[in-house]
Formats: structure tokens, C-alpha cells, sequence
């Protein structure tokens, strides 16, 4: 009987295996035909109506390229938005644990992390130019104001979908309070922690772009967004268009190297990952 | 003289709203002793071995019980770990140094016949390994008194009936006191020394039987026995039926 059974789990594997590696070509080739079908009715539109085009998206790269304002600005723009997330990970972290440990303390704080998620974190920039002018401490307050509240929110709505189940295991196998919150809370959260991490990273980045873009990248150095404001300063549309691109690069580049193996990682791990709603 | 009672509790009640489940139950249960709890749905039998764990309290009456291991209806091991690792858990939890976990860890997956599976993540295992790691990790706290809540009733025919043979050995090797609840008569007269039915309608013991040698060795005594548990029970679920 354990061979059969372990058989069966062979075969499960293997199917696993096979699944996995059609999902990763899908991931890979269905974006690759989108954005060359985009490209091209791009090209077409802007031959057809002068504006515009890849072309000239393609010579402002390559120039930015050749004098090292790619280099410059996106490692300026990550090496604030790293840190500040960061920051923002270790602040959300603490603040949803501590709500977690106190309805009172839950009921008057949770619903304005909620609010706060609707605003735009844009709307923070002026305000915090007024108070810390344009210094790195508006960045990173407009980043942690974009960030912190989805963090919070993620890791809450973990908690609160954690199986009782899993809850009573912890106490059947004596798990005190720190014990049951790093061995049973956050584990069974970590799903739901990490979706608001993503959304959270895409807050922040948003928030850093925002405050580059509004501050002109007086004493801030060349950001991408100081980048695409210099373009627009300039009347470059193919310079805009090169910033826009590599603030969406940047983006992706986390996404796929950072919070998409991690999360698909996390759900194989649990049996989880199985595909689509048919 | 009968050994010691290692679980005693006299006069329990506890109630949800104004609905009781237990109505000043008594039991005692002896050290090493393997009891059967019986019952139909909404007898009490899991509110009882809830209270004993520790993980509810009964509204009065006393009870006198050591710290207990629970193994669960479902298997309720912790899916973001293999198997080593829920049993590892355990046994971190009883405060047992690192160097000697692994040791352990490895000797209560052979207890459970499960030596290669260690590595296994808990959706990789079958519902019968899940059972098996779950008793695995409930015998790493190692106290003398196991739980279990119909542990087997997700289980089909013949991986309970392999079960039920491996969970007889485990408990004549390593002596534990323990307390299953099924509602499976035949599971109980397989397993237990003593089996208390409980009443369907007021949370009080309707009857208690002892599983001697010959229900055991013999078919159609155990047969009999089961009949006659059965007929106890139809009576009290019946009798429940006719009142609502």
C-alpha cells in the first residue's frame, strides 16, 4: 500500500512539474505577443498621424543610455524606494501585530487605514513639501504614507482568515503568545501579508514617483521621475516616453524577480497554486 | 486494586445559550486506561474532550485531568511545513534542544510507519499519512494523557482499519492514557477497554460497557457487544427524535 501511494505522489509530481513549466512559457510568452501587437498599432498610429512613435521612444533610450541617465536615475530613484519601503514593511508590520492584540486599539485605528488607502498618495506630496521642503525626509514620508496602510491592511485580513482550527493547534501544543504569533499566526497570514506587501511596494513606488515628478528634483538628484519632468520641461515627448517606460520596467523587474516567485513559492508550498477558476 | 484515576470530573455541566450539552456528567478514567466516548451528534462528546484540553470551560462541577495531547477530526497539521516540521514543532514547543529534535523527529515518524515521508509537505501526504503525522506530533509532547477527536471518520474502511491496528500498538507500547471520541461502534468495541455512550438528549452517560478478552478475540461476541451498544443508542437517538 505505501508504494501505491507513493506512485500516485510520483505521478501527482510530475504533472505538477509539467503544469509549472507550461505556466512559466505562458507567463513569458502571452505578455511578449501583447506588447509586440501594442508596439506595432503604435507604430502604425503614429506613422499615420505624425506623432509619436517607437522610434522615437528607441532614440531617447539610447541616448539616455549612452550618457548614463538610465544608470543614474533608476539606482536614485531605487536607492530611496528600497530603503523607504523597507521602512515602511517594519512600520506596518508592527503597527497590524499591535492591532491585532487589541480590539479597541484595532476599532480606532483600522478603519483610517482604510481610508488613507483611498486617497491618493499624490495628494500627500504638497503637504509634505510645505513641512520637510524637498529633502529626502517628503520622500519617505510620502512613501510610507502610501505603503503603511495596504501592509496594514494585508496582514489583517490574514489574521483574521486564519483557520481556528490552526489556532487551537497552537494552543494544544502550548504555544504562548510569541510562540503562536510567529509559529501559527504569521505563517497562516503570509499569503495575505504578502498580497498587501505587493500592493504596498506599488503604492510606494507610485508615491516616490509622484514626489519626484511634483519636487522637479530640486536637491533630490535625477530620479526617474525628475527624468520624465525634465521631458516634459523640455517639450521631448520621446524622453517622456522613455521615463514612462522605465518606471513601468522598474515595476515589473520587482514584480517578476521579487514578489511573483515568492508568492508562487508560498502557494505551491501549500498546495495552492492550481491554476485558474475552470 | 484498580489503578488511579488520571482523569476524574463529577458533576460537569455546560450549556450555549439555553441549550445544554453537558448535564452534570461523572467519569473517571484510570491511568493507562483506553476509553471509548459514544455518542450520536450533539451529545457532548467533543465539548467534553474540548473541556479536558483545556480549550473550553465548563459552566460548573470539577475536573481533575493532567495536561493532554489532542489529536483532531481533521488532521490540522500546519500546511506551510512538512511533515518533520509539524512533528518538529511539537517538540520545540515542549522546549527540547535543537541537536535533539531531529533525533526525535525521525524515531516518531518510524513509530508511525512514516520514516520516508518526513520531507513530505502536508498536501503531498494521503488522508491516512496526515492521521499518522498528527498522531506522531500529539505523541511528541509526550504527557501521558491522548485525546482524539473521531480521528479516523475522514478515513475509508481499510486505512482505518490499518490505523486502528498501528493506534493499539502505539498505545500497549508507550502506555498513554487515552480518550477517543468516534460515533462508529465497531470503532469503538476495536479500540477501547471501556465504552461510554452518551445520551443524545441531556449530556449524561446512558450507558457503559467493558470490552473484556472475548469480545475481542471473538467476532460474534464483539458482534453481540456492538448490537447491544446499538440498540442503546437508536433508543436514545429515538427517544431524542420523539421529544423534538
Amino acid at each position: 500500500m505505501p508504494k501505491l501511494a507513493e506512485a500516485t505522489s510520483g505521478s501527482n509530481r510530475l504533472s505538477l512539474r509539467g503544469s509549472l513549466r507550461g505556466l512559466r512559457s505562458r507567463s513569458i510568452v502571452a505578455p511578449a505577443i501583447t506588447l509586440v501587437v501594442v508596439f506595432l498599432l503604435w507604430a502604425f498610429s503614429a506613422a499615420a498621424t505624425g506623432n509619436a512613435g517607437p522610434v522615437e521612444l528607441f532614440a531617447s533610450l539610447s541616448r539616455l543610455w549612452a550618457s548614463g541617465e538610465i544608470a543614474q536615475s533608476v539606482a536614485t530613484s531605487l536607492g530611496r524606494g528600497i530603503p523607504g519601503f523597507l521602512l515602511a514593511v517594519l512600520v506596518g508590520t508592527v503597527l497590524a501585530l499591535a492591532l491585532t492584540r487589541s480590539l479597541w486599539l484595532r476599532a480606532a485605528v483600522a478603519p483610517f487605514m482604510t481610508c488613507l488607502l483611498t486617497l491618493p498618495t499624490v495628494a500627500w506630496v504638497p503637504l509634505a513639501i510645505l513641512f520637510f521642503g524637498v529633502t529626502d525626509t517628503t520622500v519617505y514620508f510620502v512613501v510610507l504614507t502610501g505603503a503603511v496602510p495596504a501592509i496594514v491592511n494585508g496582514l489583517l485580513a490574514g489574521v483574521d482568515q486564519i483557520q481556528p482550527l490552526h489556532r487551537r493547534v497552537g494552543t494544544v501544543l502550548g504555544a504562548g503568545w510569541f510562540d503562536m504569533a510567529t509559529h501559527i499566526v504569521l505563517p497562516a497570514a503570509l499569503p495575505s501579508y504578502v498580497s498587501g506587501l505587493r500592493q504596498g511596494w506599488a503604492f510606494s513606488w507610485r508615491a516616490l514617483m509622484a514626489a519626484e515628478i511634483i519636487s522637479g528634483g530640486q536637491d533630490l538628484g535625477l530620479g526617474l521621475g525628475t527624468l520624465l519632468q525634465r521631458g516634459r520641461e523640455l517639450d521631448d515627448v520621446g524622453g517622456v516616453l522613455a521615463a514612462i517606460l522605465l518606471i513601468l520596467l522598474v515595476g515589473v523587474v520587482i514584480e517578476v524577480l521579487v514578489f511573483g516567485p515568492f508568492e508562487r513559492r508560498l502557494l505551491r508550498r501549500r498546495g495552492l497554486l492550481t491554476g485558474g477558476t475552470r | 486494586m484498580s489503578p488511579a484515576p488520571t482523569v476524574e470530573f463529577a458533576g460537569l455541566t455546560k450549556s450555549y445559550g439555553n441549550s445544554p450539552v453537558l448535564s452534570g456528567m461523572d467519569l473517571s478514567i484510570a491511568e493507562g486506561e483506553f476509553v471509548c466516548l459514544l455518542g450520536g451528534s450533539g451529545s457532548g462528546k467533543s465539548t467534553l474532550l474540548n473541556i479536558v484540553a483545556g480549550l473550553d470551560h465548563a459552566d460548573s462541577g470539577s475536573l481533575s485531568a493532567p495536561p493532554a495531547a489532542v489529536m483532531f477530526q481533521e488532521s490540522a497539521l500546519l500546511p506551510w511545513l512538512t511533515a518533520a516540521g509539524n512533528i518538529g514543532l511539537a517538540l520545540k514547543l515542549t522546549g527540547m534542544p535543537r541537536a535533539q529534535r531531529a533525533v526525535r523527529t525521525q524515531e516518531l515518524l518510524k513509530m508511525v510507519r512514516l520514516d520516508r515521508a518526513g520531507h513530505r509537505l502536508v498536501h503531498q501526504l494521503s488522508g491516512g499519512m496526515k492521521q499518522r503525522v498528527a498522531l506522531a506530533r500529539a505523541l511528541a509532547q509526550n504527557r501521558s494523557l491522548l485525546l482524539m477527536d473521531e480521528p479516523f471518520s475522514a478515513l475509508d474502511s481499510i486505512t482505518r482499519d490499518f490505523l486502528h491496528d498501528e493506534l493499539e500498538a502505539i498505545w500497549r507500547a508507550t502506555g498513554r492514557t487515552i480518550i477517543l471520541v468516534t460515533h462508529n461502534v465497531r470503532e469503538a468495541i476495536r479500540l477501547g477497554q471501556r465504552v461510554v455512550l452518551l445520551s443524545s438528549s441531556g449530556g449524561t452517560i446512558a450507558g457503559e460497557w467493558t470490552v473484556g478478552d472475548l469480545q475481542r478475540r471473538d467476532a460474534l461476541a464483539a458482534a453481540a457487544l456492538a448490537e447491544e451498544i446499538r440498540a442503546v443508542l437508536h433508543r436514545e437517538v429515538h427517544g431524542l427524535a420523539e421529544v423534538g
